[in-house]
């Protein structure tokens, strides 16, 4: 089971809910990809939204864990200001905290999601912090108390996959009581089922399901790529080898 | 009558008012305060202090809602 601040979940798969080409695709790829987890932001009351917000209503109706993200804000004050406000109107202490860095690359600025964490952590926010793969901002997150680590695989939205799975092997082996989410960067359900095959115990995606021809069918293809990711991870993936091992028993070959 | 200009989600608007709490800027925008989060010059304001909050000349105001994310 997947556990997140002590809530134990079946599926592995947290799921976002941007970019889809309409509200009925975005219901039924959540419903497709067997999350229990679904990401969302807060962004500004416009006059339409006022009359009725019918995403709200249709994501409310999911009866899925709310994981509001503070997406968007470049300094930890905005995040804390933005984590304080998802607090009240999703009424849950859990925040997937970004603080972004740079623009083009939406990297994360660590020294602004640490000065975020450190205040959030001591008001009973339950933090899910977008990291780079960075050992050192991984070491002092959790020692701040994050329970989860959301490192990237690569840029948001960028569908590169695992650019350097080295690292996520190293926080994997460094961290294995921390829940480990690779979040960002996934483009194919081959990347997904990768990061688990790594360790990783969990995949946040949302792109590569809602820029895909089919979402639904990705949605599908993503929950499959990551059950048979952690059924590797779990059975023991043997070791690389340089040379050919033969399958077959080498003895009582005929014509030898 | 006093004038206060508030900043609203980016946008200035006037109201000719002595006093102007959040919770009557709320009314008067029709805005229902269940479904909205509220910062006041970039500070959260918790729901329950909407009535005793009386709004300043100038005052940035943020009203925000659930919206699409990943």
């Amino acid at each position: 089971m997947l556990n997140l601040y002590g809530e134990k979940l079946k599926s592995r798969f947290l799921i976002g809910s941007a970019k889809y080409p309409s509200l009925d695709i975005l219901k039924n790829a959540v419903i497709a990809s067997d999350a229990e987890v679904i990401t969302v932001s807060i962004r500004r009351l416009s006059a339409e939204l006022n009359e009725k917000n019918s995403f709200w209503e249709i994501v409310k109706s999911f009866n899925l864990r709310i994981l509001p993200n503070t997406s968007g804000c470049y300094l930890a004050k905005d995040a804390i200001t933005t984590a304080q406000m998802a607090r009240e109107i999703f009424e849950t202490n859990w925040i997937k905290l970004e603080v972004f860095g740079d623009s083009l690359t939406l990297q994360p600025n660590p020294y602004e999601l640490l000065k975020a964490a450190e205040y959030l952590a001591k008001r009973d926010f339950c933090l899910f912090p977008y990291m780079t793969d960075d050992l050192v901002i991984a070491k002092e997150l959790v020692n701040l108390g994050c329970e989860v680590l959301m490192p990237w695989a690569s840029p948001i939205g960028s569908g590169k996959g695992i650019i350097n799975p080295f690292q996520l092997q190293v926080l994997r082996e460094r961290f294995p009581k921390i829940t480990l989410i690779v979040d960002a960067g996934i483009g194919a359900p081959s990347h997904a089922a990768r990061a688990m095959e790594l360790g990783i115990d969990a995949v946040l995606l949302n792109s590569a399901v809602a820029n895909a021809h089919e979402s639904i069918e990705m949605a599908k293809a993503f929950s499959m790529a990551i059950v048979a990711g952690r059924k590797a991870f779990c059975s023991g993936i043997i070791p690389q080898s340089e040379f050919a091992i033969s399958s077959s028993p080498m003895i009582g070959i005929p014509f030898q | 009558m006093a004038e206060i200009i508030l900043k609203i989600n980016g946008n200035e608007k006037s109201f000719n008012i002595e006093k102007l709490s959040i919770q009557m800027l709320l009314e008067k925008e029709f805005i229902n305060s269940k479904g909205i989060a509220l910062a006041l010059n970039k500070v959260f304001i918790p729901k329950q202090k909407y009535s005793e909050l009386f709004l300043q000349n100038k005052d940035e105001i943020e009203i925000v809602t659930p919206f699409q994310g990943g």
